[in-house]
């Protein structure tokens, strides 16, 4: 059904025409453009809620649920599906996941295409929310509380592939947000990073998003883990409240030396999953939180191939229903040992933090953060 | 959502200022924590255990409590934690705050 080397006219022309387009008009514009090339009853764009179980129609009020759907599975898995007279192409940018477009009757030629015609529509459509509202408040974005708006305006993309290194992050926020953050950046080099900022709501948020703003200086003037330590501790010694801190992992991950180097501030220590068994790098020892005025010191992680790393905030392993016990590190470790199932990363995390909410039965009392980096086997 | 419950209960024994806390300290209680180690702070006390044994559930709110008390007691004051054997003490121990405390793990421990 893919045919990437010679795909329809219509693609070369979308990508000139989506450029100039205001994105008010992305969508009218790709119906003009196939339209002209192809023959087809109906062509519309599902997004991704920021709940994460629902597809949203862009310009129109219908809603198709992820679960059990073959729009949802087409998101999910990043694959054209067809199903009847419909074909659902993924809308993803560089492997984040935006929604699902809906082809319904298209002709032969279209078919072929539909895949790069959702990697063109796809760029489009992310590339218009550094400039435009219009997909944040189709996904629910107004819907959000300031906190939790703060806390989504400083992450990165939630998944990045390429041939060396996987990677996916995911914050599943408490009801009253508790200023879990992640921030990454792969270059030759992979740089990850996980903070939990003291406290709840909008200054929680406001904490954790300077301790990443802090992280990006650093790591961008090439500094190493141990000096991106104290750019951070000082930012929020200086900036935060007394006795406000963030705890947190910072990671500088070497592909190629297959080794990781890792400083620890305050935080639960890494996970090292390996060939389906799971260690507690417990010897990464912590020094004291992101503006405690800590001592931080480098520990190196030597990798093989095929390992990942996961770090997690407590939120994970302390999350409880009511009256009952926490999910645990035991059930974290038991769920990543018993998994063998093949599929990407992010699905994976993605099962996890599902399972996690459905073990909890009611809102999340502390924000649960997964982030998995995975180097090539 | 929950309604974390805190009690808090000040005496002295064997010599010593006991602060016997039991519950939850979350963002919802810790304030109640941090007001009662600074009233003993103000008066004058130059060391107070705070017996956290029974603490079922502590996040970093309370954490920030404990801080704040050690920063108001200054030099002359020592801060004793007693933590259990839960999540009291691994918290401390996975943050590193508890390198900042001396800690036991009974009261016993630390009256002696």
């Amino acid at each position: 059904m893919t045919n990437m080397r010679d795909p329809s006219p219509a693609v070369a022309e979308l990508l000139v025409a989506l450029d100039g387009a205001p994105s008010y008009e992305i969508l009218d514009e790709t119906r003009r453009v196939v339209g002209r090339h192809h023959r087809l009853k109906r062509l519309s764009v599902y997004l991704q809620d920021h709940g994460g179980q629902t597809l949203r129609q862009l310009e129109g009020g219908e809603e198709i649920p992820i679960e059990y759907t073959a729009a949802g599975a087409a998101m999910d898995r990043t694959e054209v599906v067809a199903e009847d007279d419909t074909v659902w192409v993924p809308l993803a940018h560089r492997a984040e996941p935006l929604g699902v477009l809906e082809l319904t009757n298209p002709d032969p030629g279209l078919r072929q295409s539909a895949r790069a015609l959702g990697l063109a529509l796809g760029s489009a459509l992310v590339s218009s929310t550094r400039q435009s509202d219009m997909v944040e408040t189709t996904r629910g974005g107004g819907r959000l509380q300031l906190a939790a708006t703060l806390q989504r305006a400083v992450l990165p993309s939630p998944c990045y592939v390429d041939k060396r290194l996987e990677l996916s992050g995911q914050i599943e926020p408490a009801y009253d947000i508790a200023g879990d953050s992640f921030d990454y950046a792969v270059d030759h080099i992979a740089q990850v990073a996980v903070f939990d900022a003291v406290g709840h709501g909008l200054r929680a948020a406001i904490l954790s998003a300077l301790a990443t703003a802090a992280y990006r200086y650093s790591r961008r003037r090439e500094e190493p883990p141990e000096q991106a330590y104290k750019q951070i501790d000082e930012a929020v010694a200086i900036e935060g409240l007394p006795h406000e801190f963030v705890t947190g992992l910072l990671c500088r991950i070497d592909p190629d030396e297959m080794e990781a180097t890792v400083v620890n501030a305050g935080h639960p220590p890494p996970l090292l999953w390996r060939q389906g068994n799971v260690e507690a790098l417990d010897w990464v020892r912590p020094t004291l939180p992101l503006g405690l005025g800590g001592s931080p010191a480098e520990v190196v992680v030597e990798l093989e191939p095929g390992d990942a790393l996961l770090l997690y905030t407590d939120g994970i392993i302390d999350a409880a229903p009511l009256d009952g016990s926490a999910w645990g590190l035991e059930r974290l470790v038991e769920r990543l040992t018993s998994h063998h199932e093949a599929g990407s990363l992010s699905r994976f995390c993605r099962s996890l933090i599902e399972e996690l909410k459905a073990y909890v039965g009611a809102e999340l009392r502390d924000d649960a953060t997964l982030l998995a980096v995975r180097v090539a086997g | 959502m929950t309604h974390p419950q805190i009690e808090i209960q000040s005496n002295e024994q064997s010599g010593s200022a006991v602060l016997t806390v039991s519950g939850e300290v979350d963002l919802a209680t810790a304030p109640a924590l941090q007001t009662a180690l600074l009233a003993m702070v103000e008066r004058g006390s130059d060391k107070v255990i705070l017996d956290m044994a029974e603490v079922t559930f502590m996040d970093s709110s309370g954490l920030s409590a404990l801080l704040a008390a050690r920063d108001a007691g200054g030099e002359d004051f020592e801060m004793v934690l007693v933590v259990g054997p839960g999540m009291v003490r691994r918290l401390l121990e996975t943050t590193a705050i508890g390198s900042l405390f001396t800690v036991f793990e009974t009261l016993d421990g630390a009256l002696t």
